[in-house]
């Protein structure tokens, strides 16, 4: 019993010991960390103190970001920290900023005080930084946030099309893959030839990520193959040709594409999980070569490939290939590439529980100058990149850690600063791609060997010249400045339009599975014509006039602020 | 005398209200006080400003559910049709189990059928979405492989993608998921008959099936009708986290019950008014139909839970 007691003391003793200095420790008061919430983070490292850039920032700032994957809804998150007013420092908004109530709701500080100094942010967004204060909902043009992702002045490429297979694409004689009737065709010989996947599954024709929250709205993307661009989860889309917004039903070839992916469904060529199916789950199938053809994310494509190659499997790679509606081809619709100025899909802005504003701005003031936005895009001048003839290039130790994909890659930490107002597009201090992973030097390092035979086949170098007619390719593009397109689609959530918008989204919704799973070509029609008689009783010119007014209004704004400001 | 006496039969039962405190005040401050957010159906709701603080709208956001947005009379389909037949399946597949259950002899396989009967319920919606999607996949469930693979089926069939079968699998996920819960209390139930009562039956010669006909299931309507009351009153309440699982853009337009249609105006539109506007005719239509329902269960079988 004595040696129980004394025993018992001496452990309480040892941890008082170990937790009492470890309770009382104070963090480093000048050490900021800033909880930075995001969709997905494919880094193991979750803190910027963890990552070599980040140390370097850390030095220079003392601040450290923390990354937190929200793993919700984003709207859902949206909503949840506003009715609560519990606010992030630094919030990320979606499309809505303008129309949403974060910024009555007391979410967002006034950034014109904050930036007065700031001017590496004020030279590097010179032409953004009127948009953004566009997007004052009050209309008072107060500067309450910035945006990153948007391209400066060179278009992204295009992206998000079909992945196809490259062995595919060899063994039916390198096809020039273009309307959607190619596709069925192509695909109904590949999967002839090719019934099986490298694990024995039955292959799939096409796989399309319906499941994901955005999914539903894949259909309707086809317009954007052609003159049309804009975000399919509003109720109308912007003419790139016409400098119009139209209904988005009333585009032809968003019916074609529901034509389309009822083919598929009908001879079998569409994956039959393909209304359960998200991303995640197309990877798995992909990592064994099952898809022929995956819809829209190819993004996936650099990792998938990856994975194929380790497995042996390198000949089944996916590579990008472009698509358009029958009816676009015919009527020569030119591809129109968006080049996002403002980019109000990634809105940030820093709210009332910032505890020194002043500091993140400092940061980012940093990070918009040559040397800072060098440094968190490019790495370490003579480690991850150098100058050669004039050309700033990744040096191959680089390229081969990109390519492994390890640990060793992410600890670099690019990337990790970029929703501090990191743009698209080139540098305007350097005339370099603003991200390392731009490089067109980089980009076909980074292609295996089937990728690069496949490219030459087709007399290319890189897969965006697909859509470049000048330099091989076979579908011709051109770009598009867009301003204040976005911010037009923006409305207030308790008005009649927001409301509509939503009904007009919801009755496309109901009718997806209906249209692409009917029997024949008249239970198509029949739905097809039940959808849009349902479509037009909802007055879907609520929502299009309201655009077209808000973006007449927008456009002469913008226009008078680019004057005052020269 | 009667003040009196009124007052030492409280003070006699203090203790008694004392441990009833916490749970009154757990429901007044979780339940009744959060009741004060019903004001966001009458005013147009901010957030960060204030209840009362914008526009007075009325019955607004009540008429624009029933007229301008069209959407009642599929919500109200789907969540009744859903839950309707939902609590049938579950009452009746319980009371089978429970019945089946007391016949066993053996103590312990009684207690592990009873286990393992049980365990679906503690198990979260995301993993039994998983589960029957092992199962039930179109390309890769073990189901549709299997009958594939025999020749029963040239194409698996999308059990968990299609609107035909989407009412199927919230009663089979449901029915998975709580038959334990619910026969264990018609398990109860059936512990309290009395059995003198299984004595004289089988005395008189009654079979097993004679007992549970005319012992057991007579017993157990009291419990039966007590059950039906009180989900009664929930018949317009939908496990959340079970719909926001099961949806797709194959079937949405089938789970579109009112919990799932409250959480895509509020919280993912971010019109709160509306949101909550909607929520108030579900709990109006839900206190109608508890009261209803009980009123007729009490001139019907004299069983009434108020």
């Amino acid at each position: 019993m004595k040696l129980t007691r004394i025993l018992a003391l001496l452990i309480t003793l040892v941890v008082a010991i170990v937790c009492i200095p470890v309770g009382f420790a104070e963090e480093n008061p000048e050490e900021y960390h800033i909880t930075m919430y995001c969709e997905g983070r494919s880094s193991p490292y979750s803190s910027t103190a963890d990552t070599i850039i980040g140390q370097i920032i850390k030095e220079k700032f003392n601040i450290v970001l923390d990354f937190e994957v929200m793993g919700q809804d984003w709207n859902e998150f949206v909503n949840q920290r506003l009715v609560s007013q519990d606010f992030p420092e630094i919030a990320l908004l979606r499309w809505d900023f303008a129309g949403s109530n974060w910024v009555n709701g007391g979410g967002a500080l006034e950034l014109d005080e904050l930036f007065a100094n700031a001017e590496n942010i004020k030279t590097l967004n010179k032409s953004r930084i009127p948009l953004w204060r566009m997007d004052d909902p009050t209309g008072q043009n107060r500067l309450l946030k910035w945006t990153y992702a948007g391209g400066l002045d060179e278009a992204m490429g295009p992206r998000n099309d079909v992945m196809v297979r490259a062995d595919v694409l060899k063994a039916l004689g390198y096809p020039k893959l273009r309307t959607l009737s190619d596709y069925i065709d192509f695909l109904k010989k590949a999967v002839e030839m090719f019934p099986t996947d490298h694990e024995g599954n039955q292959t799939i024709g096409m796989c399309v990520p319906f499941a994901e929250a955005w999914g539903v709205n894949l259909v309707n993307i086809i317009a954007e193959k052609g003159s049309f661009t804009g975000c399919t989860l509003f109720p109308t889309m912007y003419n790139c040709a016409e400098d119009t917004f139209v209904d988005i039903l009333e585009i032809p070839s968003v019916k074609e594409a529901y034509q389309f992916f009822n083919t598929l469904y009908r001879e079998g060529l569409l994956d039959g999980e393909v209304f359960t199916t998200t991303c995640t789950e197309i990877a798995e199938k992909m990592n064994t070569a099952q898809p022929i053809c995956v819809w829209y994310p190819s993004w996936m494509a650099t990792s998938i490939n990856r994975n194929l190659t380790a497995n042996g499997w390198e000949e089944s790679s996916y590579i990008a290939m472009p698509v358009q509606a029958d009816s676009q081809v015919e009527n020569g619709e030119l591809r129109y590439l968006g080049i996002w100025q403002g980019n109000s899909s990634y809105s940030l802005t820093i709210t009332p529980a910032a505890k020194h504003p002043e500091r993140i701005v400092e940061l980012m003031d940093y990070l918009a100058s040559p040397e800072g936005l060098s440094l968190v895009t490019w790495g370490i001048e003579g480690v991850h990149y150098t100058w050669e003839d004039g050309v700033k290039t990744p040096t191959p130790e680089f390229v081969e850690m990109y390519k492994a994909g390890e640990d060793e890659y992410y600890q670099i930490g690019l990337g990790d600063f970029d929703m501090l107002g990191i743009p698209d597009g080139l540098n305007p201090y350097d005339g370099e791609p603003v991200h390392i992973t731009g490089a067109q030097a980089f980009t076909q390092e980074l292609y295996n060997d089937a990728i690069r035979e496949t490219l030459a086949a087709y007399g290319i170098d890189l897969e965006e010249q697909i859509w470049n007619t000048e330099k091989g390719g076979w579908i011709e593009s051109t770009h598009v400045n867009l301003t204040v397109q976005p911010s037009a689609q923006v409305f207030d959530p308790d008005s009649t339009e927001a409301m509509v918008s939503e009904q007009l989204l919801q009755n496309r919704n109901n009718y997806m599975s209906t249209l692409i799973t009917a029997v024949d070509d008249a239970a198509f029609e029949a739905a097809w014509e039940q959808c849009l008689a349902d479509h037009k009783a909802l007055n879907p010119e609520i929502c299009t006039n309201y655009v077209l007014e808000r973006y007449a209004k927008l456009t002469a704004e913008y226009e008078a602020a680019i004057a005052a400001a020269e | 005398m009667k003040k009196n006496s009124k007052y030492l039969k409280l003070r006699e039962q203090l203790p008694l209200f004392c441990m009833l405190l916490p749970g009154f005040l757990s429901l007044l401050i979780f339940v009744y006080w959060p009741l004060r957010g019903w004001a966001m159906a009458f005013w147009k709701y901010t957030p960060g400003k204030g209840y009362f603080s914008g526009a007075f709208k009325g019955m607004e956001y009540f008429k624009m559910f029933f007229t301008t947005m069209n959407d009642a009379g599929t919500v109200v389909l789907n969540t009744l049709s859903i839950n309707f037949v939902t609590i049938a399946i579950n009452l009746s597949v319980a009371l089978l189990l429970a019945m089946l259950l007391n016949e066993m002899k053996n103590r312990r396989w009684k207690k592990v059928m009873q286990t393992l009967s049980f365990f679906p319920y503690f198990v979260s919606w995301s993993i039994t979405y998983s589960i029957f999607y092992a199962f039930l996949a179109a390309e890769n469930g073990a189901i549709n492989q299997a009958l594939v693979s025999v020749g029963l089926l040239s194409k698996g069939i999308d059990f968990l993608g299609s609107k035909n079968y989407a009412w199927q699998m919230i009663w089979l996920s449901n029915l998975w998921h709580y038959v334990g819960y619910n026969s264990i209390i018609f398990l109860s139930g059936i512990a309290g008959i009395d059995q003198e009562m299984y004595e004289a039956a089988e005395i008189d010669g009654a079979s097993r099936i004679g007992k549970m006909r005319y012992i057991t299931l007579p017993n157990l309507t009291k419990t039966l009708v007590m059950l039906l009351i009180l989900n009664s009153g929930s018949v317009f309440n939908s496990s959340f986290d079970q719909f926001y699982m099961f949806s797709n853009v194959g079937n949405m337009t089938s789970l579109e019950v009112f919990d799932m249609y409250i959480y895509r105006y509020g919280m993912k539109q971010g019109n709160f008014s509306y949101a909550t506007a909607v929520g108030i005719v579900k709990t109006a239509a839900s206190i109608i139909m508890l009261v209803t329902v009980n009123t007729v269960a009490k001139k019907l079988s004299n069983t009434s839970l108020f």
